[in-house]
Order: C-alpha cells, then structure tokens, then sequence
C-alpha cells in the first residue's frame, strides 16, 4: 500500500495494487456523509483498434458507450434494480479516453460496492437485448443532434482533425451503431473490463479496509490478456478550414479552433501552461473577452478552452454571438496581439492565483475527488500532481509555449447558423 | 445551524463549515414576484455584479476575484411559487490556504457587500451604457431559450397553464418591456427592492464572527416598508388542452403539466415527494423502468414536482411518431399507480434514494443554504433529518390518495 500526501493540503490518499483485481485508490474525507465510487477502464469513444491476443479488432464509432449501457444488465438483472435496494444514486459514462460507472451513496455502502464490482465485470449481452438498446441509444444521438453546442463542438473537432477518433461523436451514429452484435461487445469487454485493468476510486466517508474487504468478496481471478490499444497517425495539417451548417437556434455559435502539436503524450505542464494562456487570451479579465461584452459581440456563453488527451491538443474558442465575422476577426487580432507583446508577469500571477483556487475547490467535493484520481492514475500520475506542476510552472515556460501555438495554417471555424427559412423553424 | 433575526425582516444563519475548502456568504433578497416588475429584477443581477465603486469596471473586479484564488462572485434571479428571489453569493478558498497570508474570508464580505449596496452610478442612476449592455444581453437571453429545446417545452407547458397569474411570472421577464426600462426607473427598482425585500443571508464559513459583524452592520439600514413572502398557491385546475409546436428537431419533446386541485398538506408534501420519486425521479421508477425501458419509447422520461406551484412535469424527449404513444404510457403509469398495486419493496428503495439524497445536503457547499432558504420561504424550517422521519412514515395509501389530487391540464409537444 502506498501513501500519496501533499503538504499544501496537508491531506493524503491511499493506492493499493490488488491481487488479480484493480488498482484501488481510497481518499478518506473526514466530516462527509457520502461516498463517492468510480469503477473504470481505460476505455473510451477514440478507442477503435485494438490487438488482443495477437488478433486485431477494428470497432465502430460509439461502441464504447454502447457497452456502458449494455453492462448495467446482468442474466440476474439489471443493476439500476439492485442499487435500488441500497438506495445509491447509480450512473456511468463514457468520455473520450475512458468509461467510469459511478454511485453516490450515504448508507449500504459494502453492499453497494458489491453491487459494482459486480456488474461491471460480468457482462452479459444478447442479440436482443443489443437490438433494443439500438433504439434507446439512436434516441440519445438524436438528442445530442438538436444540441447546437454539441453539433458546434464536433463540427469544430472535425475541422481539425482528418483522422483522429476524437471526432467522432462519444455516442457514434445511428448507422455506426447499427453494426454492434453482441459478440463485439464481449470482445471489448474482455479487453478492457478485466478487473485487472480496471481503477477503483472511493472517496469520502469510508476508509481503504473496507474498499479491499470488498475486493476480496468480489473474488476477481487471474487473466492472462494481452492487449495493446491501435492510435492512430493523425497528420499535422487541419482537415478544413471553415463549415457552416443551420439550426433552429436563436443566435448564430462560433467556435474557432486551433491544432496545436504538443508531446505525445501530451504532458500535464502543457495542459495547464494551455490553460493559462486561454485565461489570459479569454477569460473574465482579458481585453478581449471585455472589449467584445460591451460591444455587444458576445455574451456569458464565449469561452476558451483547451481541449486534450494523450495524443490531440486544440485550443478552442467559441460562443454565441449576433456578428460571427466580426467575432472571428477580434478573436484573431487578440492571439496575434498576444504572441507579439508576449505574457505580462502580473497577467501570468493572476492567472496563477485563479489556477491555483480552482484546484484546491476541486478536494472539496467527493465526486470531483474520486474523478480526478482516475484521471490522474491513468495518466500515471497522483492526484495532486497538476498542483505541484502549477507550482513549478514559470512566465517563460508560459511565454515561449504560447510561441508555438494558435498558428493560422492550423486554425478551423465552425459556425452554427439560424435556419434561413422561418417556416423550417 | 443558527437562524436569528438582525433587523426588521433581516435574517441571518450560520452554517457550520469545518470540512469544505471554500467559505461562502450570501444574501437574498425575496420580494413577491410582481409581473410588471419581473423584466427589472432580471437586469438588475448582470447590472450589480459587473463593477461597484471601488473596481469600477468589469475587468477590474473580475481581476480582483482572480487575485483573490478564483473567487466567485455571482448575482442571480430566480422564481419561487409566487415569490422572487434575487441572491448575491461570493465565495472562495479559505484563508489557511491562501499563499500570501491573506484575509480572504474579510475581503469576500467586503466584495458582496460592495456589489449589493454600493453600485456604480452616474447622476443618481445606473450607469446608461451598461444597461444597454445589460438590456442586449437579456434579449439575446430571451430569444435564446428556444436553444434548449427540453426546457423550452416545459417552460411553454407552464406558460399555457399558469398564463398571468403570479406563479406564471416569467424569471426573465418580457421582451417588450425592454426598451422602456431606463437607468433611473432600474435604479428606483434596485431601492425599493433594498426597502421592501425580506432579507435572508448565510454565512457558511469556518471562522464567523468578523463576517458577521461587518453583515449586520450593513444590514442595519433604513427600511420604511413592510416586507412578506408570499404563501403557496394552487391554481384552479383546468380540462386538458393539447398544443403542438412545430420546430425543425430531430427528437420530439413532449411535456405533461399536472397540478393538484387543491392545497397540499404539510404531510401531503411528503407524500407527494415520495409518490413523484416513485412515479418518474429515479432511475428505478415507474417512468424510467416501464416507459424508458420496457417500451424503449424514449431516451429520459422524467417527472418533478414543484411544491411552490403544487404542479408536476413529465417530460420527455421521443422520436416524432412515438410521441402519443409516450403520452399515453406516461398516463397509464400514472393510472397503474392510483389504481394499481404499489409495492412494499418500491416504497422502500425510493424512501432508501429519498433519504440518500436529503444527506447529501451536508456534503456540498451550496447544499445546505439551499435547504434552509426553501424552508424560510415555506415558512417550515425542518432540517434534513425532520423530513427523513416523515418520508419514512408515508405509505403506499398516501401515495395513492395524493396522486388522486392531480389533474392534467396541459400537453405541450414539440413536433417536426
């Protein structure tokens, strides 16, 4: 067992590396009625090729998610159905780099850990059962499909990307999903729902004993599995400039977005190094976000962002505005300005301080804890690290990251337009 | 917790706050929601929390709150039954954790109090030029809410229902009554709103006492008018009337809007908030296990009961030529509850969900504010653990008896 501790928090957690089982991760919150557990695997919607065994698997978009909901039904049942009995609050989802199946629970908490480690380790699909959850599914995608912000995200990852998998919608398409068979959803969960590959995260008002004593009941046995994840050779150069579609929305949303090409795997000092900079270009202080609230060209919904993973890094910027073009032309102005005068040290100690705050909220809340583990933990980090590494970062670290940044060979637009015909609406 | 009166209609509770990270402080300001007033209370939030005297302009107090660790500072308008609740929350990381030794807890309080009572003015009125930011803005609001297109269909459901009574006023107010609010006509708004509101602050903070008194002493103004809150109210409930919208969408909305023919008991109110759990608030009700599940006819089919409204949504978003099937299942299981068995077991496991959730109260900053400001406006003040003893003793006769009270009054679907 080992022992992970900060001293700014003056607080610890506890990682231990069962026996055929997962790595498990305790952080005890003293005070909290609630638990907050994460059972996950290192699987998500950019997973499409996979060699196991020796054998290789190339699966459609969506498959990830698909199996997230299939796993909640077991031959004994459905697991919303057993949680019911221990009054937890039961979910799951899957995001790009991985699918974590959580509960919130104040009382019957070894029984809901039971519940868990159970389910998510037994699966049990059925042509039948795949067939009617096509048509659940194919109704979250036609939901996701009236969301402009969601159609407006994709739209701007599609402009950067030609290859990459992360431009694929998290829940695939009706037609992607129409070719799962069961027999797809056992392969993907033979290669990565074996409990030794998988993280348990437990925070709040519970200690490590009883999370291994959990463990132990479950009675995980050896696999002997090989599997190597396929990631794809995604080109330096954008897959388009710009692209507009029509909605039915009020006011026309813009993203603007920028392929940056970072290390491989993209390491936590450029993430947040990103951060600070998209704070300083962006946020709630910059000139640029004030100069266009007043003038009207945005308003609370333009934001920065900086959107990566192990192997893809963009920097995007995006809101709702009633003047795209002028919009896109402030946007550029602002990243040209910046490159030019470079960082200020009081604009990079400002952004430090608001970095550093909304770190520390994040060990306050038992469900972003047990989260941010298992991001930490499959980056092979600790969940303190990005606030060691926010501690050490520097002006010039920030100033010559920004250099190789938002360049306007690599920059795509998306826009999100109202329907021309007011009939359509 | 500690609630105690500090002035005329002025009330402060003090929450216990050893584990969080973050203090928090708040004041709300609770006036009944007068339909002609209702566009102003929506301006006046953005127009208070962009500057006040000592950072006079949105960049910089926006970097004052960087400074202070990411504070936030936060000014919202919200309806609640027939009442309107204006809040001012600020709240940030304790001072323990604070890199230069700052008194962070003191320069919050001093931010909060800086955005409610001293506002930037020019000649006795709000600064022009941000109300037309501000007026801009709540517009393009207005006019954007037709984006989400699952709120979009409750919020119309109730329009049809609820029309110009005060339960019907609109959070954001009226489109047409933009133009005409000038920076004078806000501002005397703003005074009679400081005048006339009934005033509920928290403080949720590891180390009280300072904030306190810097609170009640700004508290301590001069108030001439009376202050209330008013009670809940039942509408008089109507035959069902269906409307249908047509919007380009690839997925249909349908929402069906039910309110109670009369006033709900104060144990009716726990009967209720089982019965509505056990009908469509869980992932194991009735809706999601028979209508989601079963039938597969939609993604998400949700039931909430307001209690300041004493009104039940369903809601549910479903693919076009599915739709009146959906609305009669949601009917049917409705009908199945009343008429129908309702088990020991069901009763139990939503009481189990019921109760997990009440605890979680104490676990989020936010959370125990929330509880305690609902119970002020009902007038009740139980804690978390008073209504867990109630949600226990309601059985599935309660639930059947309460549900019998509801009446469908609206169908509202959004169609291709």
């Amino acid at each position: 067992m080992s022992e992970i501790k900060n001293n700014v928090l003056n607080e610890s957690y506890q990682v231990v590396q069962t026996e055929n089982g997962p790595l498990v991760a305790c952080y005890t919150m003293p005070g909290y009625n609630a638990v907050h557990a994460v059972f996950a695997t290192n699987f998500g919607s950019v997973d499409r090729s996979f060699v196991m065994n020796g054998k290789k698997y190339d699966i459609p978009a969506g498959v990830a998610h698909f199996l997230e909901h299939k796993m909640f039904e077991n031959e004994d049942g459905d697991a919303f159905d057993k949680y019911a009995k221990t009054g937890a609050n039961a979910n799951a989802f899957t995001s790009f780099d991985k699918t974590c199946y959580i509960f919130t629970a104040t009382d019957n908490v070894d029984e809901s850990l039971d519940i868990l480690l159970s389910f998510v380790t037994t699966p049990y699909f059925t042509p039948q059962t795949v067939e009617k959850e096509q048509g659940i599914i194919g109704q979250e995608i036609k939901m996701y499909d009236d969301s402009a912000n969601w159609r407006l995200l994709f739209g701007v990852l599609e402009g950067l990307y030609q290859k990459h998998t992360v431009r694929d919608d998290i829940a695939g398409t009706v037609e992607s999903i129409s070719h799962i068979t069961d027999k797809m959803l056992y392969d993907c969960a033979k290669a990565f729902y074996s409990p030794s590959q998988m993280l348990l995260s437990v925070a709040g008002n519970i200690t490590m004993d009883r999370v291994l004593a959990a463990c132990e009941r479950a009675g995980f046995k050896a696999g002997d599995l090989q599997v190597k994840k396929i990631s794809q050779e995604e080109p330096d150069e954008i897959n388009y400039r710009c692209k507009t579609i029509q909605m039915p929305v009020s006011v026309p949303l813009v993203a603007v977005g920028y392929k940056e090409k970072m290390s491989n795997p993209v390491t936590t000092k450029e993430a947040i190094a990103g951060n600070i900079i998209m704070d300083i270009l962006t946020g709630s202080t910059s000139k640029l976000f004030n100069k266009l609230y007043d003038l009207n060209i945005v308003n609370g919904t333009f934001e920065g962002e900086i959107f990566s993973g192990d192997d893809y890094y963009a920097s995007i910027i995006s809101g709702e505005t009633a003047q795209p073009e002028k919009l896109i032309e402030e946007i550029q102005n602002a990243v040209d300005q910046l490159k030019k005068e470079g960082i200020s040290r009081d604009d990079f100690i400002t952004s430090k301080n608001h970095m550093y705050g909304s770190m520390i909220v994040d060990f306050e809340n038992v469900e972003e804890v047990a989260t941010n583990i298992v991001v930490s933990h499959f980056k092979g980090e600790n969940i303190y690290t990005p606030l060691e590494t926010l501690s050490k970062i520097t002006l010039d670290d920030v100033n010559s990251q920004l250099q190789k940044m938002f360049r306007d060979d690599r920059r795509t637009i998306f826009t999100v337009m109202p329907l021309e015909n007011e009939d359509d609406k | 917790m500690k609630r105690e009166q500090i002035a005329p209609n002025v009330f402060l509770t003090q929450l216990p706050n050893e584990k969080f990270k973050r203090n928090r402080l708040s004041i709300n300001l609770i006036v009944p929601n007068a339909k002609e007033k209702a566009t102003m209370y929506a301006l006046l939030p953005g127009m208070l929390e962009r500057a006040y005297r000592d950072y006079p302009t949105m960049q910089e107090l926006s970097r004052k709150l960087n400074r202070m660790y990411a504070a936030q500072l936060s000014a919202t308008t919200s309806v609640i039954g027939a009442n309107r609740c204006i809040r001012f929350t600020v709240q940030g990381i304790k001072n323990e954790y604070c890199l230069a030794g700052e008194d962070l807890l003191s320069e919050m309080c001093d931010v909060l109090l800086g955005v409610i009572f001293r506002p930037c003015l020019e000649n006795g009125a709000f600064v022009p030029e941000w109300l037309e930011v501000e007026k801009f803005k709540l517009k393009e609001e207005i006019e954007g809410e037709i984006n989400d297109k699952r709120g979009y269909c409750i919020k119309n459901a109730r329009r049809k229902f609820f029309k110009d009574s005060l339960n019907g006023v609109e959070r954001l107010g009226y489109i047409e009554e933009i133009d005409d609010i000038t920076p004078q006509k806000l501002y005397d708004c703003y005074k009679e709103l400081l005048d006339t509101a009934v005033v509920e602050i928290y403080i949720t903070a590891n180390n009280r006492q300072t904030v306190k008194e810097k609170l009640v002493s700004a508290s301590a103004f001069e108030r001439s008018a009376s202050a209330s809150i008013l009670p809940i109210t039942v509408e008089e409930c109507t035959d069902v009337a269906s409307h249908t919208e047509c919007i380009n969408t690839t997925q249909g909305k349908v929402c069906l809007l039910y309110t109670t023919r009369r006033k709900l008991t104060e144990d009716e109110r726990y009967h209720m908030l089982v019965a509505s759990a056990l009908y469509g608030g869980t992932a194991s009700s009735r809706l999601f296990k028979n209508v989601r599940e079963k039938q597969s006819l939609c993604y998400y089919c949700a039931a909430g009961f307001n209690a300041f409204t004493s009104s039940l949504s369903v809601d549910s978003g479903v693919e076009h030529q599915n739709t009146d099937r959906t609305i009669q299942a949601v009917q049917d299981e409705l009908d199945r509850m009343i008429d129908g068995e309702i088990s020991r077991e069901e009763i139990l496991e939503t009481k189990l969900i019921i109760k997990n959730n009440l605890k979680a109260n104490y676990d989020g900053l936010h959370g125990l504010e929330a509880w305690y400001l609902n119970e002020a406006i009902r007038g009740t003040g139980f804690t978390p653990e008073e209504v867990m003893e109630k949600v226990d003793k309601v059985t599935a006769r309660d639930i059947k008896n309460v549900l019998k009270l509801l009446n469908l009054n609206v169908v509202y679907t959004i169609s291709k």
